[in-house]
């Protein structure tokens, strides 16, 4: 994985959109671009870049007050925005998207959010086969697959307890993951209780690269125990929140597909500000009269998304996982700065001073 | 199944191997060997696994079995009545330990004549009381033959042609006749003993030195080189004979890979043994592995000199309900002559 980038500050969704602010500046971007070979760039990209941030953050300080009648549209061009002007400025050019990439389906009778579908559409300018193409795990999704809202919500990690509140019949698409070090090699504890109502054997299966990265899971008393393959492939990524985990891949027309949590939050806010925008019939009952709690998951959702969103972005474009702390400096004391060779000299030193003295 | 001429020792006692796990005899004393080792059958009727449980511990392939069962009465004040074997079962485990008794006694060969007490000195099962081994004639008729001989054949052919046979020729008589009979038994158990220990890396240093500061006419060395070889002849023995009793088990070699393999110390090499440290996470092929036994070790992340036939002699288990299971196992390397150590070929290089 990366390497962590720390930033400390008492604002974390203010000062992300700092260091994205960095590039509404056209010197920023000409040295981005620069520094990366990509000169000569695309005619306008640094107004492509510039703008299409700009109108991200406003979008997504909009959304921040507005209410759930439109705040989840007002996301899902906040993130197109966002994501095709990182997009331009990591590629030196615009992405070619005239079209959203995707439908909304809401079949009959359907009254919960979680059922709503987003079918694929790969058509020529797909937005989301493009951006697929930078933000996703796999480099393009079926087309024509459906996807509920209920297992793109079911695919973030960080929503993961709250999706199991709300919909406890949910196939578990995110595993989370403890590492655990054993002397000089590591191990990943799976916690029974993250395979909710799914068979472990048939869900770990569905894991893209499980089987080349690990070997044979070994059962305990309340978890899976999972140790790495000597010269594996490491297939775990970490949620938005830093949390190691495992994605499930989801099954569409006999392939697994794992789309990342980027594509995940992007067609599930096209599924929302769709429903929200051209089916008030189906919205409006659910903003005013939700009696199931799912109106509590949707609105974390999009808190998830405000928040961390722009982090990932910011992640994607100087490619460091950028993380933000409240935690000052503090000058280091003794024991803190002491590394492992350090401890295996003194702990060799005194055993030996100890075998002298007697 | 082709019988073929010269070729290693290894080579012709996986081709004996083969042809064990392919004879119509192989069935019956597999059967036997699993009853032996089930506790309780899957109807809630006790089974006989106390008999395998310590034959097994006795070690020495079917000579655990013949030695325990003649020994029964003995046993009974400290570990009560071992269960039952029939006289058929006993027969068969009798023949095939004879044959393999049989199987080492062709391999020697004209060694045995060189020095009086010389086959016991090399026989792997020096350490199991003679008595316990010759248990009373049984009325039961004699089996079919278990080893082709026509294989067993191939197999002493090998052996006599390895290098450490002719190591054990060329040495002068006037040192060999140093070593009574008694006196040789005793130092080359013992140094078979300090080699197979998990930590011979101790007396590396003494063993170093004299293989490479000393002269190769040096006569201490030659002494300590023709004990070198013994025991080289006397493991090479232990580890075909363990080879061909696994073979009655198991189709094929449990193997130590990227299936199972957490993590690797090592390789590492000194005069007396080539050595990797591994952990490994039990598998229905590696359960519950035992010193003495037989592995495949191969993985890419070791160099293709450490890939081939290991034998365990260190196991540690480990359980937690935190971390599931873990075997470390030590594992000393096998080379072509199936010898586990290069203490003999350390020791007969001209310096």
């Amino acid at each position: 994985m990366p390497d962590i980038r720390w930033i400390r500050t008492e604002t974390p969704e203010a000062e992300q959109w700092r260091q994205l602010g960095q590039y509404r500046y056209s010197p920023n971007v000409r040295r981005y671009l620069a520094e990366r070979g990509l000169i000569p760039a695309a005619a306008g990209i640094e107004d492509y870049v510039s703008g299409s941030i700009g109108q991200a953050e406003a979008y997504y300080n909009a959304a921040k007050v507005a209410p759930l009648d439109i705040s989840p549209l007002l996301l899902y061009y906040g993130t197109t925005s966002l994501l095709s002007g990182a997009a331009a400025l990591m590629r030196g050019h615009p992405l070619p998207i005239d079209n959203h990439g995707m439908a909304v389906s809401a079949p009959a009778g359907v009254t919960r959010m979680s059922d709503v579908e987003v079918v694929v559409r790969n058509t020529r300018g797909s937005g989301l086969h493009e951006l697929a193409g930078i933000y996703g795990n796999s480099p393009h999704l079926p087309g024509q697959s459906k996807w509920t809202v209920g297992e793109l919500l079911a695919s973030l990690p960080d929503l993961k307890d709250d999706v199991q509140l709300c919909i406890p019949e949910a196939t578990p698409f995110a595993l989370r993951l403890d590492t655990v070090r054993k002397g000089s090699f590591e191990l990943e504890r799976i916690l029974l209780t993250e395979f909710g109502m799914g068979e472990i054997n048939t869900t770990l299966a569905r894991v893209v690269g499980f089987s080349g990265a690990y070997l044979r899971p070994q059962h305990v008393a309340d978890a899976i125990v999972l140790y790495r393959k000597i010269n594996g492939i490491p297939i775990s990524t970490e949620s938005l929140s830093g949390q190691t985990v495992l994605l499930v891949g989801h099954d569409k027309g006999g392939t697994l597909n794992t789309p990342g949590q980027v594509l995940t939050v992007l067609m599930a806010l096209f599924a929302l500000g769709s429903v929200s925008r051209y089916n008030p019939t189906l919205w409006h009952p659910f903003v005013r009269t939700d009696a199931t709690g799912e109106r509590l998951l949707i609105e974390r959702f999009l808190s998830l998304v405000i928040r961390w969103l722009p982090n990932l972005v910011l992640s994607a474009i100087t490619h460091e996982w950028t993380r933000f702390t409240s935690q000052t400096l503090e000058r280091p004391r003794g024991l803190e700065t002491l590394t492992e060779d350090d401890l295996r000299s003194m702990i060799k030193e005194t055993v030996s001073e100890t075998r002298t003295s007697r | 199944m082709t019988v073929s001429g010269s070729d290693t020792v290894s080579k012709a006692a996986f081709a004996l191997c083969r042809q064990v796990v392919a004879a119509g005899t192989r069935p019956r004393v597999q059967a036997l060997l699993n009853d032996l080792h089930i506790s309780e059958y899957g109807d809630g009727r006790h089974g006989r696994g106390g008999f395998g449980y310590y034959a097994s511990k006795l070690g020495g392939q079917f000579a655990g079995y013949v030695a325990l069962d003649s020994v029964r009465p003995r046993l009974n004040p400290t570990i009560g009545a071992l269960p039952p074997i029939t006289d058929e079962e006993r027969a068969l485990l009798v023949q095939a330990h004879r044959e393999i008794v049989a199987l080492n006694a062709a391999c020697v060969g004209g060694l045995a004549g060189l020095q009086p007490g010389l086959s016991e000195a090399v026989d792997p099962y020096s350490g199991v009381p003679a008595d316990t081994l010759r248990p009373a004639e049984s009325a039961m008729p004699l089996q079919d033959v278990l080893l082709n001989e026509a294989f067993v054949r191939r197999a002493a052919d090998a052996f006599q042609g390895s290098a450490l046979c002719e190591g054990v020729s060329r040495v002068p008589s006037e040192i060999r006749n140093a070593f009574g009979p008694a006196k040789l038994k005793a130092v080359v158990e013992q140094l078979d003993k300090t080699i197979r220990s998990p930590d011979v890396g101790k007396h590396s240093d003494e063993l170093t030195a004299i293989a490479f500061q000393t002269p190769h006419q040096f006569p201490p060395r030659i002494a300590l080189t023709y004990q070198a070889a013994l025991v080289g002849v006397r493991s090479a023995l232990r580890i075909l004979d363990q080879l061909v009793f696994q073979a009655f088990q198991v189709d094929r070699l449990p193997a130590v890979n990227s299936d199972n393999l957490i993590d690797i110390k090592g390789p590492s090499s000194s005069v007396a043994e080539r050595v990797v440290l591994v952990t490994i996470q039990p598998t229905l092929e590696i359960a519950h592995p035992k010193p003495g036994e037989v592995v495949f070790l191969e993985h890419p992340h070791l160099p293709k000199s450490f890939h081939g036939l290991a034998e365990i002699v260190g196991t540690r288990y480990q359980m937690s309900r935190e971390t599931g299971s873990l075997i470390n196992l030590t594992l000393h390397l096998v080379d072509d002559n199936l010898n586990p150590s290069p203490l003999y070929h350390s020791l007969a290089r001209e310096n």
